[in-house]
């Protein structure tokens, strides 16, 4: 997915004279072309987070559209404050871009994983977090999105065949309808992680069972009334992301349930705790914290 | 114009401190906007930028953006109050402030940002901004003069208040700079040292900075080191840790307004 959004920020790039790419070096073999193509507009900041953060709000503040590039605890978190009184308390259109949230650099351990952002982004009032499902989905979004006004954090995927690439889904401003239901059940999840759901979905079919599945690919302060016109329509909501369980999609549903005095049940799978030093691929690790196909199939199994 | 005055008499009002901080910088950001940076109008892109990435100072700058016209006597005098534009710590909001500043180790960062813009964007305009010798304790003071020298970035000025002193001690007894003039020369920095009270010495470094610059002579990003006294002028606040804080009382009052005149 990676690759394909920046090809795509190449196109944009090529047009857009404000498009400006910092990295806190990191992207080998992803941002070579960029930066043959554009060298005055593509800057190796060095391992300098804050710094990286702190410059983009200076570009933007001048008109230009900086994009921030490296891993996602680096990009997002390690600069967090930086984040906080630069682009968020400015308001100017600098775009994080997180690569491989989640569990996508599984085997890398507890210092590349990213568990943590949902929970840290979707506080801002003005920040608008997009987390495309596939790299046809992260091309148009970036197109979409790129010269909006307000800051904006990209979670992207890193170089994975994805279950749903070159699949067509019905797609919303909030949402994409990864398949169609017939029960009381509607699922919710984020990143990459939708692909144990997708695989728990084909082995559900198989007994003539078919769940309501959405993909959320986009968060800001308006998702909560879309939210909820979905949630009202079922009596169970599962969630389920590579994420903290306090704070992230879960917790979202859970405030909106509360605050709106829905009769729904909440079953939220995410991380209930902290790494034990013990790690693996993205596979390993979603198994590991309940997350898997077989742990998906079997809570579905059970409310049936 | 009395700028100390208008420190003295818009801290007594608002009961509130960091009046040492205020007198400390109060003659270099005069000179910035009374000689040095080129505002047409505050929407133009093309205008110099300033940061005051040392906000505890916010007041110098009020004062200075009043005497510019940029605020007015109103504006001012709303200091701290409810309702105000004017915290302790500047904001964007207020119109001629460009960052938001308070958080010290970011605003140098946003200047290194808005000079970075101007390359990219082939504009002339230039980037001031002023710091703390407390704020060299922050990572992000390295990280980012790394990257103006690695970039020379000819039209970025760092301003240092090398008053001695931070919230808690002295800089030498916290933690000790050492002779940093030769550590920022390391970094491939333009740097000369002044007196940051004697208004003709910062004028002509800073012309000398600028005509440079804009004659295309300048090969590296400058580095002034401003030698100042916290609370310089005030007899009883210079020099001391505690007028980092403190507000005056009636008798200190009188006592300052007088030493200003």
């Amino acid at each position: 997915m990676r690759n394909e959004f920046i090809k795509e920020l190449i196109k944009i790039a090529d047009k857009d004279k404000r498009v400006v790419l910092l990295t806190a070096d990191l992207g080998f073999s992803v941002l070579e072309e960029f930066s043959r193509r554009f060298p005055d507009r593509f800057y190796n900041v060095g391992v300098s987070e804050q710094n990286m953060i702190g410059m983009a709000t200076g570009l933007a503040e001048a008109g230009l559209i900086p994009f921030v590039y490296s891993i996602g605890p680096f990009s997002l978190l390690r600069p967090y404050e930086f984040i906080k009184n630069g682009p968020i308390l400015h308001n100017l259109p600098v775009r994080i871009v997180s690569i491989g949230p989640g569990f996508e650099y599984g085997e890398l351990g507890s210092t590349h994983h990213l568990i943590e952002d949902i929970a840290v982004t979707r506080l801002f009032p003005n920040l608008i977090t997009y987390s495309p499902i596939n790299s046809e989905n992260a091309k148009s979004i970036l197109s979409d999105s790129y010269s909006l006004n307000n800051p904006i954090y990209y979670r992207i995927g890193k170089n994975r065949d994805s279950l749903s690439d070159g699949q067509l889904y019905d797609e919303t401003d909030y949402f994409i309808k990864l398949a169609d239901g017939d029960s009381h059940i509607c699922v919710f999840t984020i990143g990459s992680v939708l692909e144990e759901l997708i695989e728990s979905n084909e082995e559900l079919k198989k007994n003539k069972i078919n769940i309501t599945s959405y993909a959320i690919k986009r968060i800001d302060n308006l998702i909560y009334q879309e939210l909820l016109s979905l949630i009202k329509m079922y009596k169970n909501i599962i969630t389920i992301e590579a994420h903290y369980i306090n704070g992230g999609i879960g917790s979202m549903i859970a405030e909106i349930i509360a605050e709106n005095c829905l009769r729904v049940r909440l079953h939220r799978l995410g991380v209930r705790s902290l790494s034990d030093g013990i790690f693996g691929n993205i596979q390993f690790m979603h198994k590991k914290h309940g997350l898997c196909r077989d742990q998906i199939v079997s809570l579905i199994e059970r409310i049936l | 114009m009395n700028y100390r005055k208008l420190i003295l008499e818009h801290s007594k009002k608002a009961g509130a401190g960091h009046i040492g901080s205020a007198l400390s910088v109060v003659d270099i950001i005069y000179v910035l906007y009374d000689q040095i940076l080129n505002i047409p109008n505050l929407d133009s892109n093309e205008r110099d930028r300033f940061v005051l990435s040392k906000g505890h100072a916010g007041l110098a700058l009020y004062v200075n953006l009043f005497l510019k016209g940029f605020i007015s006597q109103k504006d001012l005098d709303t200091y701290c109050s409810d309702d105000t534009k004017l915290g302790v710590h500047p904001e964007h909001y207020l119109p001629g402030v460009d960052f938001s500043t308070g958080s010290l180790g970011q605003g140098i960062t946003f200047a290194t940002g808005a000079a970075l813009a101007a390359k990219i964007e082939k504009s002339q305009r230039m980037v001031f901004c002023l710091l703390s010798d407390a704020e060299l304790n922050e990572g992000s003071f390295w990280e980012t003069i790394l990257f103006a020298s690695h970039h020379k970035l000819t039209n970025l000025v760092f301003i240092l208040d090398n008053n001695g002193q931070q919230a808690l001690g002295y800089t030498k007894d916290v933690i000790n700079l050492g002779d940093f003039k030769q550590k920022i020369e390391s970094f491939d920095f333009e740097t000369i040292s002044i007196n940051g009270h004697d208004v003709e010495s910062i004028k002509n470094s800073l012309h000398n900075i600028k005509d440079k610059y804009k004659s295309n002579k300048a090969s590296k990003p400058s580095f002034v080191i401003a030698n100042t006294i916290c609370g310089k002028g005030v007899s009883y606040m210079e020099n001391t840790i505690e007028w980092h804080y403190k507000s005056m009382n009636d008798t200190e009052y009188t006592q300052a307004l007088k030493e200003s005149e």
